[in-house]
């Protein structure tokens, strides 16, 4: 009986010490201020009063924080209006760095044509756009997708393989509010797939899914040999000096990331959900950035065109036609802003938990717009629409 | 809420509860998951952490079973996500299995206190965002489980046990438009006390 009642105190104490040692700590602490020397011109531009405007509109409006880099025909202008951190009442800087959540499958796309262009290291060459994911992806990442042997790596750069979006899984959410800060490793996220009805036949039709790039990433690393977060640093964000950006898990995120909010029980008070995690480091999202480098990434993509190969940059805006009617999807890129005519723009559009982004290049108009908002997802909430307006009339000052 | 209190108060005072019986203190850990999926998991990673302090009462007594309600008081804390303080009464069988061990199965339900983790924020009239005090959110809880009891004195059945349970825990509504339903896989580890030493 006193052995009995001795390891009972043991298991007791045991239980106490694993369960009080269990806390995590945030990946993002209380936000810093920063500064940049960046020469800005912002208060020439002939648009500067009417771009404050709005900025201030959409604060009163209830967007948290929000930085905007603009370039036209009239110049460049760069501004930011809210908080990056309200609990320690830090201003949002246009040097505040933030998730850019889908930006990430552009960086992505980009990256996978700089390794086809440098075949002789990598093995990857445009050949391979039209083979199946199977030749690199080992089985066992494999084994459950629907149509995984059939599936080519072009149908996941423009979302045309059908495969079921990980992100629209109840049990990925459950795992996230579980295990908000969870490394997402390809094959935690691939569970939520497997066994899952494809959406359609590859090819047959396009539709969005976060799963085509983690597809894509994986066929980097298996291709190569060397996980394409390595890649992503040597071949992009290096060589562009791209000295902002970080991709999360795999890098550590500076002490002047903002703050991400979200109006998660739907009542018009945003909970901070910047430690949520939804899969961050595998193609799909995870980059952090701020407009200077997100900016310069564009103009060296799209507009001064020195990333990629002419012959990259044409496949890459090869697209086909959605079911949105303003939405086209190239290779890791989007055709947007199409009920705009002549107007419209390639780039991308981030959505994730915390935090929303756009990227786009209008080349009829040769101008750029870039913003940054520590408030998302996509999901329905009382600023969505809100953060839809903003990007509309932001566009129409841009091109006017 | 004051409804919730009066149905607490009916349970307390159910005729059928004569006598006491045990007083148990349980310690475990919770996961938000389907119910039945990754159990494993709960036993060696993501801890956050449950503490129960509860009481049974016996309803019904027969030589192999038992029918029995009880009453508990509970703390759970999951990091980033939310603490919650938990009141809930649950109705179980007790079956005998074999001396010194029995297996039981209770359905319960209560009121849970939620608190959020993170900061939650609302915009002042000025149209600046400030942080805004958190008193909890009230929440229906709603439990199904599954335990084995075991005497810790040898031939001893109504003496000190040590238990182990497996409870499926839901809590409503969590977010009333996208996730009505927000359930929790439990594991708990429990010490149970009698009050009345009857046959000793």
């Amino acid at each position: 009986m006193i052995k009995n009642y001795k390891m009972i105190r043991i298991l007791t104490l045991i239980l106490f010490a694993i369960l009080f040692n269990s806390c995590k700590k945030p990946i993002i602490k209380d936000t810093n201020n920063c500064s940049t020397n960046y020469n800005d011109t912002s208060s020439l531009h002939p648009q500067n009063s009417q771009l404050k405007d709005l900025l201030n509109k959409y604060k009163q409006l209830g967007l948290p924080g929000i930085s905007v880099y603009i370039a036209n025909t009239k110049g460049s202008w760069i501004g930011s209006t809210g908080s990056a951190d309200i609990a320690n009442g830090v201003n949002y800087k246009p040097c505040h760095v933030q998730k850019v959540a889908s930006l990430t499958k552009m960086f992505i796309g980009a990256l996978l044509f700089k390794l086809i262009e440098d075949s002789t290291n990598t093995g990857l060459g445009y050949l391979s756009l039209s083979q199946p994911i199977n030749k690199w992806i080992p089985e066992k990442f494999l084994k459950g997708i629907a149509n995984a042997d059939k599936i080519t790596l072009a149908q996941c750069l423009n979302h045309s393989s059908g495969l079921y979006d990980v992100i629209k899984d109840n049990e990925f959410y459950l795992e996230v509010l579980n295990d908000p800060t969870k490394k997402w490793g390809p094959d935690d996220l691939l569970k939520f797939v497997k066994n899952k009805q494809a959406v359609f036949d590859p090819g047959a039709q396009y539709s969005y899914s976060n799963t085509n790039t983690l597809m894509v990433s994986l066929v980097i690393d298996f291709a190569t040999g060397k996980p394409h977060h390595l890649w992503l640093r040597e071949k992009i964000l290096n060589p562009l000096n791209l000295n902002n950006t970080f991709y999360q898990h795999h890098e550590n995120l500076p002490s002047n990331t903002a703050q991400g909010y979200f109006d998660l029980y739907q009542n018009k008070k945003p909970v901070n959900v910047s430690n949520y995690v939804t899969g961050s480091g595998s193609g799909y999202t995870g980059l952090y950035s701020n407009v200077y480098d997100l900016h310069k990434f564009l103009h060296a993509f799209l507009v001064d065109k020195t990333v990629v190969s002419t012959k990259s940059l044409q496949a890459i805006q090869t697209t086909g036609a959605t079911d949105i009617s303003d939405l086209n999807l190239g290779l890791g890129i989007m055709r947007r802003f199409q009920n705009r005519g002549a107007d419209f723009g390639w780039g991308h559009t981030g959505r994730d938990l915390g935090y929303s982004a756009d990227l786009f290049y209008f080349p009829a108009r040769n101008a750029s717009v870039t913003w940054c908002i520590n408030y998302g997802s996509d999901a329905e909430s009382f600023l969505k629409p809100k953060i839809l307006a903003f990007q509309k009339e932001l566009i129409d000052i841009v091109l006017q | 809420m004051i409804n919730k209190l009066k149905i607490i108060v009916l349970i307390l005072t159910f005729p059928g509860v004569t006598a006491a019986n045990n007083i148990y203190f349980n310690i475990g850990n919770n996961h938000s998951s389907v119910p039945f999926k990754r159990f494993s998991k709960l036993i060696y990673s993501n801890f956050h952490p449950v503490y129960e302090l509860g009481k049974t009462f016996d309803l019904k007594e027969k030589p192999n079973w038992t029918w029995f309600q009880t009453v508990n008081v509970g703390y759970f804390k999951h990091r980033f996500v939310q603490s919650a303080i938990m009141i809930y009464s649950e109705n179980g069988i007790n079956k005998k299995i074999v001396n010194g061990t029995s297996a039981n199965v209770k359905l319960g339900a209560g009121y849970m206190h939620a608190f959020t983790a993170p900061e939650i924020v609302q915009q002042n009239a000025a149209g600046d965002y400030e942080i805004k005090s958190d008193y909890g959110r009230p929440q229906i809880l709603l439990s199904l489980s599954f335990g084995i009891e075991q005497s810790i004195i040898k031939n001893v059945s109504n003496g000190p046990k040590i238990s182990l349970s497996y409870q499926i825990r839901v809590q409503t509504p969590y977010v009333q438009s996208y996730v009505p339903l927000l359930p929790y896989n439990v594991l708990k580890f429990g010490l149970i006390f009698p009050l009345h030493d009857k046959k000793l």
